[in-house]
């Protein structure tokens, strides 16, 4: 006699939530790379750029140059991680041959996607929770005073929004690619050179007029100056642009994942 | 629900891949509780109609409904009605057999699923494996994890393509027992073989594809004893002088018949005057899947569905 099935919850919601909840257990699995490399990763960043070099630069405010480069760390680390959280998902999905489950369970591609980029954006926090921990004790270290925070929340929305940017923009290129080496390229060609020039390290103010027309097209260097704009309560351009640009991107990239979720073929590789 | 009511409907069902028809006006249904088995050789277009009924591939032509809910246009009711157990095995690398069952288990909406999952852990023999990662088991083991899956949700339909491909005698007879158990619990099945005697142990009733087109469907046994084959090789400890007309090839001491599948040996004997004394030995090779459809398409009694 077979013993009968659970009973059944919310048709949308309780799929949904294993979708989001096997993405998180998935990062969890392999947390030395996901969430532990990219904070070492970005100690060292913040022990080259903010501590041995601080000392010779300086930033507006009078601030110390540290306290300009902590905001670009934490969100370039998020970015990055968000990113790579949703690609790896989709190019994990296409190795195991898990994408053609997907295809067969009765799961929509916005409960997939959703699930997926959610599970990318809190890899991206949760390394950004991190860092900001390191980050604020390297500056109390060196000051013996906390960095300035003027605004948490604002810091917590610029976080969210960049990372779900990022997250929507790696499910995008994760079912776009048919192999690795189309992911490497993205990551090369297009995000490192967004994201430097993006102002991480300096202000684009001392950028010559042509790279500062051209980052004025680049959305990260919106997000880092609203995450900055979070930190210092100033920033290169006003903070309600920031916030338009970064929601803007979430929208238009979440879009683009979409509907290539519904125009690829998503086979295993 | 009564046994006649159909659980699969498939209607004028055909599906291209560019110029390639794979499936070419397929029509058949399946009752609750019958198992019926799709059988042809490689690229006849078996993968091709799962693929469609379980929302994988999308189609032109035709419709197919499963419990009622039309596949295209209630995707996702006709979905949690289907179990599939796909051709092709699945890593699942970071997690182990149980985690997969719990996560699969919230994909069909059932959050809370641990009786069943016990249950099918155990009669799928999976219950001492259950804390090891998927990636870690056998080729048998992982095929075990995949039916497993495909039945946490207690699916109206099961989809079998090609369930035993590649596993062990042991496991396909244990497997059999269990699609039986399933069958007659009310399950519906539809299984995609190479093995004639796997769809002669388990179906109802079958269908042979051939480039894509449905070109018979009959009762199992019917099919396989009408157009099966059996080579039998008698080896005997004196030589005799045999001109049977099923005689194939003697020197003989061997001697080589083709015979019908349901012809008997005791017949075979008789009528050979051989004495079972005088036997060393037997060997007996039955006809694939391969040469009933070459049989079948060579025989002219048919007119197709």
């Amino acid at each position: 006699m077979q013993v009968p099935s659970g009973k059944q919850g919310n048709l949308f919601w309780v799929p949904f939530f294993f979708v989001f909840y096997k993405e998180v257990r998935r990062f969890k699995s392999v947390f030395i790379e996901t969430v532990l490399g990219p904070v070492i990763s970005t100690t060292l960043y913040i022990v080259v750029f903010g501590m041995a070099m601080s000392a010779q630069l300086t930033s507006t405010n009078d601030l110390p140059y540290i306290a300009f480069l902590l905001p670009g760390l934490i969100m370039m680390s998020c970015l990055n991680q968000s990113f790579h959280g949703t690609t790896a998902a989709f190019v994990t999905a296409k190795y195991t041959g898990e994408i053609e489950d997907y295809a067969r369970l009765p799961i929509s591609s916005n409960q997939l996607l959703i699930g997926f980029i959610l599970g990318g954006w809190l890899r991206g926090m949760v390394v950004s929770f991190f860092n900001l921990i390191i980050g604020s004790l390297a500056y109390y270290y060196l000051y013996q005073s906390w960095i300035p925070l003027e605004n948490p929340f604002l810091l917590l929305i610029f976080l969210s929004l960049g990372g779900l940017t990022f997250s929507c923009l790696g499910a995008a290129i994760g079912i776009w690619a048919q192999n690795h080496e189309h992911i490497s390229a993205i990551g090369i060609f297009i995000l490192a050179p967004l994201i430097f020039l993006g102002g991480v390290f300096f202000s684009v103010e001392n950028f010559s007029p042509f790279w500062k027309a051209a980052s004025s097209f680049n959305p990260i260097f919106y997000m880092i100056n609203g995450t900055r704009y979070s930190f210092l309560g100033s920033s290169d351009v006003p903070v309600l642009t920031c916030m338009l640009v970064s929601v803007f991107s979430v929208l238009m990239i979440y879009s683009v994942a979409y509907y290539l979720c519904g125009k690829v073929n998503l086979q295993r590789w | 629900m009564s046994q006649n009511k159909n659980i699969l409907e498939i209607k004028n069902l055909s599906k291209s891949y560019g110029n390639f028809k794979a499936v070419d006006d397929v029509s058949f249904n399946i009752a609750s509780g019958e198992i019926f088995a799709l059988l042809g050789p490689n690229g006849a277009g078996k993968t091709s109609i799962i693929s469609c009924i379980s929302g994988v591939s999308k189609f032109a032509e035709g419709s197919i409904s499963v419990a009622g809910s039309d596949v295209i246009s209630s995707v996702k009711d006709a979905k949690f009605n289907i179990g599939v157990v796909p051709q092709e095995l699945i890593n699942h690398g970071f997690f182990n057999v149980r985690q997969i069952l719990e996560f699969y288990s919230g994909f069909y909406a059932i959050a809370k699923n641990k009786d069943r999952i016990n249950f099918l852990l155990d009669r799928l023999g999976l219950w001492e494996h259950r804390e090891k990662r998927v990636r870690k088991l056998s080729g048998g083991m992982k095929r075990r994890v995949l039916i497993a899956k495909a039945l946490l949700h207690k699916p109206k339909l099961l989809l079998l393509d090609e369930p035993t491909a590649g596993i062990d005698i042991e496991l396909r007879k244990q497997l059999w027992s269990f699609v039986k158990e399933l069958k007659s619990e009310g399950m519906s099945i539809l299984l995609t073989t190479h093995y004639l005697e796997e769809a002669e142990q388990l179906s109802d009733r079958l269908g042979i594809l051939h480039h894509g087109k449905l070109k018979y469907l009959t009762d199992s046994n019917s099919l396989i004893s009408r157009l099966g084959k059996k080579i039998i090789c008698i080896e005997l400890s004196e030589p005799i002088k045999s001109e049977h007309p099923l005689l194939i090839k003697s020197d003989g001491k061997k001697l080589h018949f083709n015979l019908p599948m349901d012809y008997s040996l005791g017949l075979l004997f008789k009528e050979n005057n051989i004495e079972t004394k005088d036997v060393v030995d037997i060997q007996m090779e039955k006809s694939n899947l391969e040469s009933v459809v070459e049989g079948f398409l060579q025989s002219k009694t048919t007119g197709g569905v």
